[in-house]
């Protein structure tokens, strides 16, 4: 199978949040940029490039969304696990939660993550958040190296 | 006839008158010197002899020369002879007592006396005193001893006479002494009795009050001892309480704790939800645009401005229950500063509105600088809100004195205040005395202040009337 390289991949476990995010990020037009897997192992899969994933082409996503409360591997371990990792640690990450937690908050930011979004009840203001996530990360700020650009294409060394 | 009588007869007469003259003047004298024992005398019946009385000279020398007077009596009294010590006694001849009755010399007091002794002297010897007056006037006391006498074929009776007087006057001193001394004595002895008595019952007091004084000690001793025991317990009682107390106050920490934790936990989980619905909402707008009758997406905004205000409880109750479990930090915060830093979130809603503020220099106080800031938001925000019908509103803000050592703050608007019969459910969790119509809010803001303020250890309280505006009070430490 071939699977295109994107380069966003959001971790959510809420079929229904996954949908709110991506009408979001189509506003942006970034919808197509989008991987999506439900839970921390999956996410890991992916990252790792194993298990369903083992196949799919090398290169990192320019960032993660990362919700925090899903079942299994949840999203502080799946944090913890990138950010120990050389080979995954300079992928910024982003947690998308409904915690405001402050337990949450320093936890996250005591891993590394680089950036922390509450998910706001008001759609719109999620609407104007998630494009300038997306407009951020995956068009403004320099991906690191190794990993999809937007559209596709992976940045090398130039 | 007078006859010349011869002269040698008249001498002879003469010679021989002075021969029995002196004759009869020897044998008076010899008579007189007891050296007589009787007399012949020759007289018409023939001669006749008289023995004198007394006859024996040693008898009479002994009678007339002893000390005591001695008397001889007839029966019924008469003295037929007195010795010279008698006549002395009275200071009288012989001559003028012999012959007298005797009780003639007796005092008339002593007569009943005399007449007892001379009756008893007639069946035996007896003796008895007798005053006696003396010719001078004394009266002598004198001691008669009686007893019968037979002389000449008489019953006579004889007494010898003693002057007691002055041993009877020693006697009557010495009796006075006596009686004196003994009465005296008995005084000395009542006395002493009295005062022995008097000991007696002072030491029996003595002894009463040291009994008194033991026993006293002894109850002193018990009572100690109940109220030791009566401390311990208490001590113990008030260690057990200190203990309860804790334990209860743990508990409660711990249901409160429960309580914010479950009130978090599921206005958290709320939330999803509730996001998901406005998303959809949001989504389905947008599909359906232009396909929507005019009730339709009149329903379409209903359901999104409900989700809307969900989501304004949700925040607020999360905040709510956020605020019972952050951590406080008190310091010492300017009051003033933080009221303008409040007061310039509000310049907003204040614009082209004519509110007249009255903030005199407040202290400044102990609390937690962010949680106090909440509560002047919400009360100065309040007064805001439900000043909008007044032009001119006034909005005020000081303190009102001082409550069990904090300082009272308040803030006082003139706005449409509250019905004061309901005015206890003002601080409830969402307890509200408008409709929402009237004025936007979820009913928590209060709820908030009242949470801090008491978690301050303060107190929350207001004071309104419908129309007349409300007065909100709090009370907090002064910082130093």
């Amino acid at each position: 199978m071939n699977i295109e390289l994107k380069s966003i991949l959001m971790v959510d476990d809420s079929p229904r949040d996954v949908e709110l995010t991506l009408n979001a990020l189509a506003q942006s037009n970034l919808a197509n940029e989008v991987v999506i897997v439900g839970d921390g192992a999956d996410a890991l899969n992916y990252l790792y490039r194993r298990g369903s994933f083992a196949a799919r082409p090398v290169g990192n996503p320019a960032v993660v969304l990362l919700d925090l409360k899903m079942p299994l591997v949840n999203g502080v371990e799946v944090l913890r696990l990138i950010k120990s990792d050389p080979q995954l640690k300079m992928i910024p990450v982003v947690v998308m939660t409904s915690s405001r937690e402050e337990s949450d908050l320093v936890t996250s930011y005591e891993l590394g993550v680089n950036a922390y979004i509450v998910k706001p009840v008001n759609f719109q203001e999620f609407v104007t958040a998630v494009k300038l996530l997306g407009s951020f990360w995956a068009v403004v700020n320099e991906p690191p190296p190794g990993s999809v650009r937007a559209k596709g294409k992976v940045k090398n060394e130039e | 006839m007078t006859t010349e009588r011869p002269k040698n007869d008249l001498a002879a007469e003469l010679t021989d008158l002075r021969l029995r003259l002196a004759e009869a003047e020897e044998t008076l004298n010899a008579i007189r010197n007891g050296e007589v024992d009787g007399l012949v005398v020759a007289g018409t019946d023939g001669q006749q002899v008289f023995t004198l009385q007394g006859a024996q000279e040693p008898y009479r020398l002994l009678i007339e020369q002893m000390s005591e007077g001695a008397l001889t009596l007839s029966r019924d009294g008469v003295i037929l002879y007195a010795n010279q010590p008698f006549a002395k006694m009275l200071q009288m001849p012989a001559g003028r007592i012999i012959g007298e009755a005797l009780r003639d010399f007796v005092a008339p007091a002593d007569h009943p006396a005399l007449a007892d002794l001379l009756k008893a002297a007639l069946s035996g010897s007896t003796s008895g005193d007798v005053s006696v007056h003396t010719a001078d006037g004394t009266v002598i006391l004198l001691r008669l001893g009686l007893s019968q006498l037979q002389l000449g074929g008489k019953f006579l009776l004889c007494a010898v006479a003693t002057d007691i007087t002055l041993e009877n006057k020693k006697e009557v001193e010495l009796q006075h002494l006596s009686d004196d001394l003994e009465a005296r004595i008995a005084e000395r002895t009542a006395d002493l009795a009295a005062s022995q008595l008097a000991i007696m019952s002072m030491m029996e007091e003595e002894i009463e009050s040291r009994h008194a004084m033991e026993t006293a000690n002894r109850n002193l001793m018990q009572e100690i001892t109940k109220r030791k025991l009566a401390e311990e317990q208490i001590r113990i009682l008030n260690m057990e309480l200190e203990q309860r107390v804790a334990e209860r106050t743990a508990q409660l920490d711990a249901a409160n704790r429960e309580l914010e934790a479950f009130s978090y936990s599921v206005s958290h989980d709320l939330r999803a939800p509730l996001r998901h619905v406005q998303g959809y909402v949001d989504m389905l707008g947008r599909e359906a645009e232009g396909r929507l009758s005019e009730q339709g997406r009149h329903y379409m905004k209903t359901i999104g401005d409900a989700s809307l205000e969900m989501g304004v409880l949700i925040d607020d109750l999360l905040a709510f229950s956020r605020m019972g479990r952050a951590d406080m930090t008190e310091t010492k915060v300017n009051l003033d500063t933080l009221v303008q830093d409040s007061l310039h979130v509000f310049e907003p809603a204040t614009r082209g509105r004519n509110i007249v503020w009255k903030i005199p220099p407040l202290p400044a106080v102990q609390s937690d600088p962010a949680m106090l800031r909440l509560v002047l938001d919400n009360l100065l925000g309040n007064a805001v809100k439900f000043t909008r019908p007044r032009d001119p509103a006034h909005i005020e803000m000081g303190c009102a004195g001082t409550e069990d050592g904090r300082v009272i703050l308040f803030v006082r608007d003139n706005g449409v205040g509250f019905d004061p019969q309901y005015g206890h459910k003002l601080f409830g969790v969402f307890q509200r005395l408008h409709t929402t119509e009237q004025f936007e809010g979820t009913g928590i803001g209060l709820a908030n202040v009242r949470r801090i303020i008491t978690r301050h250890g303060g107190r929350t309280w207001a004071e309104g009337k419908i129309n007349e505006g409300a007065t909100f009070y709090f009370t907090l430490k002064t910082a130093q």
